[in-house]
């Protein structure tokens, strides 16, 4: 990399990336600077699709928006361009794309196997995208039965929980951090989540890792035998735990997906054996909806008013 | 057999699209903008899916229509388009080419050095990139979630991708030697 480009570089392309100002100039750049900006917008839009790559969701309804406007598109130009379209049509080229487009087909009539599905959903449940899921818990000593858990891809999650004598507050479990905040009282904010579990009265017996839909499908996926059952409308993953393996998760796991993007739409957990840490019995998971939502709905600020006492643990 | 001309441009332009996408939001940063451009480009292929040549590759023609499309677009907005330039739009082609010509069926496949030069970010940077594109965290909010200054937080950002331009060069550079 030559080091003056990037001197004049990095910072422009910065203010346009991060400042999204569209009204800078680059003709005072030399070529390198440039290439250089080139390289840094480039980068950003690779970000942007690789970690959440453009979620299944999405890429099948812009493709399907495509599709939906191509017969138009078709009736008008077959009209003017009915003898080149034949030309097209019987090409070299063309013969290649219908070689590949039988393996295509072949490839999608043939019946997903349950290893795939899981991956599939894991992948969809990585993405960027908030999700609301109601979680009907029972079974258990928990006070409460309901909680309405929100989730953004892998990385953020919050729940409102209602304890006992109906003392409420909102849980978040992040990357970062964790934090616990209550109707009334302090803010608690810690690193690890086991730091808030003393303070969040019967939390211990919260199996909170499986409360981020993408580390359950993980587990599943890890530590589950998986089998798929035939249902047309959308797939249904049964899995049973592998003997000896992590005795907090639950034993079998239902999993419902929709059959072209992944999305799991309900997922249906119950523990069979005794359990002596675990309150609950099954935990039953519905996807209410897909809202987008702030990325501070995630923060603890967004959930409390702005003169509690936060405590950092 | 599947053998109409939609079929086949439907194989073409699912192949493409991840590609097509990647640049459009290279140089347009509002994402309704990007999915308004990516119908408009698709559209406009197909109408002039005769006029390609089709001893060339499909994804530098997909862009070249792109390429307009942008241009159009910032001449309809009135802005002036700094993303625009020749040169910037000339590596852009470039690099999304030797993106192409990496090993791997599918685009995600292509970039999977990405995640790679990713793991080999020093911590600070790869928070702030983490952050920023996993999380969504942006501006003051990011500053706040990472407990910095919004200066700070830029200038992660800039370097931090700076450093991924660099380690994806030097793997290109590094697969295109390989015998």
């Amino acid at each position: 990399m030559n080091s003056d480009a990037d001197d004049k570089a990095v910072p422009w392309a910065g203010r346009v990336i991060d400042d999204e100002e569209a009204t800078l100039s680059s003709e005072s750049m030399d070529e390198a600077t440039k290439r250089q900006v080139a390289d840094q917008l480039l980068v950003d839009a690779l970000l942007i699709e690789s970690l959440c790559p453009q979620s299944a969701t999405d890429r099948e309804k812009r493709m399907n928006r495509l599709l939906a406007s191509l017969p138009v598109e078709s009736a008008v130009s077959s009209r003017s361009h009915a003898k080149s379209r034949r030309r097209w049509i019987t090409s070299v080229a063309t013969f290649a794309a219908c070689v590949s487009l039988m393996l295509t087909f072949w490839t999608l009539a043939a019946p997903m196997s349950a290893e795939a599905a899981v991956e599939k959903s894991l992948r969809q449940a990585e993405c960027l995208i908030d999700r609301h899921y109601e979680l009907t818990m029972t079974g258990g000593a928990l006070d409460q039965t309901k909680l309405d858990l929100y989730l953004r891809g892998n990385r953020l999650s919050c729940f409102h929980l209602v304890g006992p004598l109906k003392i409420t507050a909102w849980v978040g479990v992040n990357s970062e951090h964790n934090w616990l905040a209550p109707k009334v009282g302090p803010v608690v904010v810690a690193r690890d989540f086991s730091e808030l579990r003393e303070r969040l009265l019967q939390a211990a017996d919260l199996p909170v890792q499986i409360l981020q839909i993408a580390d359950l499908i993980r587990f599943v996926r890890d530590d589950f035998e998986v089998t798929l059952k035939d249902d047309p409308s959308q797939h249904h993953i049964q899995a049973r735990k592998r003997p000896g393996f992590r005795p907090l998760l639950p034993d079998h796991v239902d999993l419902w997906a929709d059959r072209d993007t992944g999305l799991i739409t309900r997922a249906v957990l119950q523990w069979m054996g005794p359990v002596e840490k675990i309150a609950v019995r099954t935990i039953d998971f519905k996807l209410v909806d897909e809202t987008p939502r702030a990325v501070e709905w995630y923060d603890h600020r967004f959930h409390h008013e702005p003169d509690r006492p936060v405590i950092h643990l | 057999m599947p053998t109409t001309s939609q079929d086949l441009f439907e194989i073409l332009a699912r192949e493409h699209a991840p590609s097509l996408t990647a640049y459009l939001r290279a140089v347009v940063k509002d994402g309704s903008a990007v999915d308004d451009l990516f119908q408009e480009t698709m559209l406009a292929a197909w109408r002039n899916i005769d006029t390609f040549d089709r001893s060339r590759p499909f994804g530098p023609w997909l862009r070249g229509i792109a390429a307009k499309q942008v241009l159009a677009h910032y001449r309809k907005s009135s802005k002036n388009c700094v993303y625009c330039d020749e040169v910037v739009l000339e590596q852009l082609e470039a690099r999304l080419e030797t993106i192409h010509r990496q090993t791997g069926d599918t685009f995600e496949e292509k970039i999977a050095g990405l995640r790679e030069c990713m793991s080999r970010l020093p911590p600070n940077y790869r928070h702030a990139i983490t952050a920023r594109y996993s999380e969504g965290y942006k501006g003051q909010s990011l500053a706040d979630h990472l407990h910095l200054s919004l200066e700070n937080v830029k200038k992660r950002l800039q370097r931090g991708r700076q450093l991924l331009a660099e380690c994806l060069e030097r793997k290109w550079i590094a697969e295109a030697n390989a015998p």
